[in-house]
């Protein structure tokens, strides 16, 4: 069983350029599965080649059959339409109406009561809420994170952190997210792959020994700190 | 205060252009009240003129509009026209109004028709190619969007490209209905014949008869007319896209 399943995975540019060539990875179904790595090396158009939004060249992703999601860096709210029309968008897109769907997801992520407003009229932070429910609102079994949080500041992260292992837990879709943040890494996953490249090429994968549910104590400890430092070192 | 400057610049351009037509003869140049008189006098051609002139202008702009944004649609679909096309609408765009207007006299005759062509030719392609941009102007990530819950190629269309593509166009807009006047004008000076009246060939007969009063009220009535186009598509624009462009 997996979520994803990169086999023998080659992907080329147009101009020729190797992204990757006979790269193997595997996420496990539940787990979230963090990828880091230098800046250029491939972790988005790894994660566009999982989503299928770029066909490999040879070797193959598979998926099972499934809702996926993916959240961009950017919240990526069309701006003309209120939040709760932002998040209906997916149905939409496949013909559905699930009015009740959309207010239960904004309520997940603590935005209900500003369903109907205009993007223009919400913080980063409420944006990024949003951008999030709409990944969730077709309750997908694989969700793709594209530094999702990494345009917020220090203290929104850190409760969107939360609020997302929570719906995570109540959930129990499988993630694969790309981050530059190696304590956001630690602190979300349950595997760590270091990345190195281009063209991109798995350095280590690092299994995080911390229990779950995850509770902020944790990042204070030393097992944490060792974890943290053996990866600054792998990067 | 700053609301007040404009309407200060227009007082004392007034006040300039009735002190400097006290020092010349009404001939060359009419005072304010000369050309209010005149406009009083003219109202009923004038205001059948300006109307005519209108209706020009807006034909054109709805002819331009059809092959303007439908031109741009159909780049989009398939990007070999664009390639083949584009380059001969930005070169029609470089060849002079005032130049094709005698031979479009020679194929349609006289007639408000010419006025109705030369005014869709100015404003075609300021429509054509800010579709063009505006269609193109989505981000990567939110076109992999709709590409993730697999829209098609008329839902990216409609759900996407098209409200994007709004702010751009209405820009687009602002100077088209502008130029659309002036291509009527134009195609009036060359191809009107007086019967139906309208501004261009008001102009081109009051200054022959050397009534200079009535060839500025008819210029006026243009300069209003293109204003009154100027200041729908701000309306427009502030119905349409106010609440969501311009914030962030
Ligand atoms: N269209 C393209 N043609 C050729 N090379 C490309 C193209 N698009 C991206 N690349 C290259 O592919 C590599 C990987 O890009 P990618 O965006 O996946 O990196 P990344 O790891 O996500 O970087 P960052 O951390 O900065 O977001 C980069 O070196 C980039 O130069
Ligand atoms: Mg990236």
């Amino acid at each position: 069983m997996y979520a994803v399943r990169f086999q023998d995975l080659s992907f080329t540019w147009p101009n020729g350029e190797a992204l990757c060539s006979g790269l193997d990875m595997v996420v496990q179904p539940g787990e979230i599965l963090a990828l880091v790595g230098p800046s250029g090396c491939g972790k988005s158009t790894l994660l566009r080649l999982a989503a299928g939004l770029l066909a490999p060249s040879s070797g193959s992703v598979e998926r099972p059959k499934g809702e996926q999601a993916f959240v961009f860096q950017k919240p990526t709210l069309l701006p003309w339409r209120t939040l709760q029309e932002n998040v209906a968008l997916p149905l939409e897109l496949v013909g559905r109406s699930d009015p009740a769907a959309v207010i239960e997801v904004l309520e997940l992520v603590g935005l209900a009561e500003h369903a109907t407003k205009l993007p223009v009229t919400l913080s980063g932070g409420m944006q990024m809420r949003a951008s999030l429910a709409r990944a969730l609102v077709t309750q997908p079994e694989l969700v793709l994170l594209d530094e999702a949080f990494s345009a917020l500041d220090g203290l929104t992260r850190r409760r969107l952190h939360l609020a997302f292992l929570e719906i995570w837990r109540a959930k129990g879709f499988s993630v694969l997210m790309v981050t530059h943040d190696l304590d956001e890494a630690l602190w979300l996953a349950d595997r760590v792959v270091v990345l190195e490249g281009p063209p991109v090429r798995l350095k280590q994968v690092v299994q995080v020994e911390l229990d779950r549910p995850r509770a902020r104590e944790q990042l204070h400890t030393p097992a944490f700190g060792a974890q943290l430092q053996g990866l600054e070192r792998l990067l | 205060m700053s609301r007040a400057l404009p309407f200060l610049v227009a007082l004392l351009v007034l006040l300039a252009w009735w002190a400097l037509s006290l020092t010349q003869p009404e001939i060359l140049l009419p005072g304010p009240m000369q050309v209010l008189e005149a406009g009083w006098t003219g109202r009923v051609r004038l205001g059948t003129g300006l109307l005519n002139t209108a209706l020009s202008s807006l034909g054109g702009l709805a002819i331009a509009s059809g092959i303007g944004l439908g031109g741009a649609t159909l780049f989009l679909r398939f990007s070999w026209l664009e390639r083949a096309f584009y380059p001969y609408a930005l070169f029609m765009q470089t060849v002079p109004i005032i130049a094709i207007a005698p031979v479009l006299v020679v194929w349609l005759g006289y007639g408000a028709s010419v006025a109705l062509c030369t005014a869709a030719i100015v404003c075609f392609f300021p429509i054509l190619s800010s579709a063009n941009a505006g269609l193109s102007s989505p981000s990567r990530s939110e076109v992999e969007l709709l590409q993730l819950y697999g829209a098609s190629w008329t839902q990216t269309l409609i759900k996407l490209r098209l409200p994007r593509a709004l702010p751009t166009v209405l820009a687009g807009y602002r100077s088209a209905v502008g130029l659309s006047v002036i291509g009527a004008i134009v195609g009036e000076f060359v191809g009107a014949t007086g019967d139906p009246v309208s501004l261009g060939y008001l102009v081109i007969s009051s200054s022959r008869s050397a009534d200079t009063a009535t060839t500025f009220a008819a210029v006026c009535a243009s300069a209003v007319l293109a204003g009154i186009l100027f200041a729908t598509v701000r309306a427009i624009e502030g119905w349409a896209i106010g609440a969501w462009h311009g914030h962030s």
